[in-house]
């Protein structure tokens, strides 16, 4: 069940890309500050529709978004960043035909402080950004890709990222890259809210997670539970864990 | 052949000012907009009906400028028209394009906007009746730049394409160093990770109506300096619009450019080997060899 006093509290969601035909079906979890959560599910279970229905992509026909205390539904997906949030799509999550800098001086029209001190703090961070800072999005590797999207929504100093399958199509190396990089922005405080086909290898950096299956909860719990439970292993993580009974 | 070439040129700079909005709108709204060409001839008659007033109110205005039979009166009411005919693009956007976006598909918007071309042509000819138009009874001569070949050139000519290179400047300038620039760019190729990075779509999609708005008012102004003014000049441009905006490749404000000086240069070139009747058909051919190579236009991406 959501933590009374989490950050970011979804409570009985049911939503969808269509009024009356709904994805999820009274789905709740939550995103404690600073905790990494990972949603996992088969194929069409919802996870992504989730994240864009926080994210104010889809269509809400029931439920509560609260971030903090704050009322999500309703909010534009443009004032986002007013509420401290930012979202990392999973596919076409920057813009290929704009530059390095453009992309972040884009994204740093969010930002409270200024942008130029944010674009230098970003290239900073990410010195392979820096080097390609006159490339154009569409010369960018896969994982350089990742990166970039990641320093767009780190660049409004949010307090949560809602990151849809950052992995997908990288490399094990390059997956192992970003997701080491969503746990060290955790360590600085941040939620972050991440759904992954990648099952195993997001557990390892979560704190929590939940399973969603048909648009429903089906299991929540600590990351390190779910990964070692056999059943979930067998069920959603494609088969037994290796060493387990 | 020098002639023929100048001429393109000078064809082609008007309809690259009126291919940029257009080429704007159909990639960002997604849709084929065939009021856009009404759209000159909206700016075009407002910058008639402001000259005759500033030249009314302050006849010193209306003195020629040098060599050309375009006077300061002109210039100013042309500024004029330009956000007349942005803020005219919001207003039919509010009223038909904005209602039917949500629920109606692609297809629908091209019918509506087929209907908003009439009603704009209609209403033109309405207020301003069906005879032509000129901005200026002056005489613009040409003087020859050379016999052989034969280059006879209009400082009204030199004018016209100074403007239009100018204007064509100062958006690319826009696009490509401001970050308002790079907002448009961004919700042209993506929508919805433009609202995500904090782009409010409503504003952007009124400031692409307002560009394209003016930037059309300003290639009726100059067309009708060269030519003249007709309530049917946009029927007549409408195809070599979409072609230059096809032959660029969608989105792409450069692609529309280059796009509208090769229709212009073909439609140019095309008098020399075919008879005149085949002009309207130079567009359509720029289009189908365009696509043939390169099916996304020149500088257009897959989508």
């Amino acid at each position: 069940m959501p933590d009374t006093a989490a950050f970011l509290e979804v409570t009985d969601l049911t939503a969808g890309y269509r009024r009356g035909l709904p994805i999820l079906h009274g789905v709740s979890m939550a995103v404690n500050t600073g905790e990494i959560v990972t949603v996992i599910g088969p194929n069409g279970a919802g996870k992504s529709t989730l994240i864009k229905a926080v994210a104010g992509l889809v269509i809400v026909e029931g439920g509560s978004i609260n971030l903090g205390s704050k009322d999500l539904i309703g909010v534009a997906p443009d004032r986002l960043g007013s509420f401290g949030l930012s979202y990392v799509p999973q596919t076409a999550n920057i813009f290929t035909t704009l530059s390095v800098a453009q992309n972040l001086a884009l994204a740093a029209r969010r930002c409270r402080s200024e942008p130029e001190v944010r674009i230098a703090a970003m290239l900073d961070l990410f010195p392979a950004l820096a080097e390609r800072r006159a490339v154009r999005g569409s010369g960018l590797s896969g994982g350089q890709r990742q990166v970039l999207a990641i320093a767009m929504a780190l660049i409004a100093q949010p307090r949560i990222i809602l990151m849809d399958e950052p992995t997908a199509g990288l490399s094990p190396r390059a997956s192992q890259d970003v997701l080491e990089l969503i746990g060290k922005i955790a360590s600085d405080g941040v939620s972050v809210l991440l759904v992954e086909q990648n099952a195993r290898m997001a557990l390892g950096v979560s704190d929590r997670a939940y399973i969603l299956a048909d648009g429903q909860n089906q299991m929540d719990g600590p990351a390190a539970d779910i990964l070692d439970d056999p059943a979930v292993a067998e069920i959603y993580l494609g088969g037994r864990r290796k060493g387990a009974a | 052949m020098i002639q023929a070439l100048f001429d393109g040129v000078l064809v082609g700079s008007i309809l690259s000012l009126g291919a940029i909005g257009l080429t704007l709108v159909m990639h960002i709204l997604r849709f084929a907009n065939f009021s856009h060409a009404e759209l000159l001839s909206v700016g075009a008659y407002c910058a008639l009906t402001f000259d005759a007033a500033l030249s009314g109110i302050a006849p010193v205005l209306a003195e020629l400028i040098g060599p050309f039979s375009m006077s300061a009166a002109l210039a100013l009411a042309t500024l004029a028209a330009a956000v007349v005919t942005g803020l005219t693009a919001v207003l039919i956007d509010r009223l038909v394009f904005r209602r039917l976006r949500d629920t109606a598909g692609p297809l629908t918007m091209v019918f509506a906007s087929f209907g908003v071309a009439l009603i704009m042509r209609n209403l033109i000819a309405l207020v301003f009746g069906l005879q032509t138009e000129r901005f200026t009874d002056a005489i613009s001569f040409a003087t020859m730049i050379s016999s052989d070949p034969l280059l006879l050139i209009k400082p009204d000519q030199v004018g016209i394409l100074v403007i239009a290179l100018a204007a064509m400047g100062a958006l690319h300038l826009v696009l490509t160093r401001t970050t308002l620039g790079f907002a448009l760019r961004a919700v042209a190729e993506n929508p919805t990770l433009a609202q995500v990075n904090g782009i409010a779509l409503p504003s952007m999609i009124r400031l692409t109506w307002i560009i394209g708005g003016g930037l059309a008012a300003v290639a009726g102004v100059l067309y009708g300096i060269d030519n003249q003014l007709s309530p049917v000049m946009g029927r007549d441009l409408v195809l070599s619009l979409f072609a230059a905006a096809i032959v660029g490749g969608l989105g792409s404000v450069t692609g529309a450019m280059l796009g509208g000086f090769i229709v212009g240069l073909a439609s140019s070139f095309a008098i020399l080997l075919l008879p005149a009747g085949y002009k309207p058909a130079i567009p359509f051919l720029v289009i189908l060899a365009t696509l043939y190579v390169r099916p996304n236009g020149l500088f257009g991406e897959a989508r």
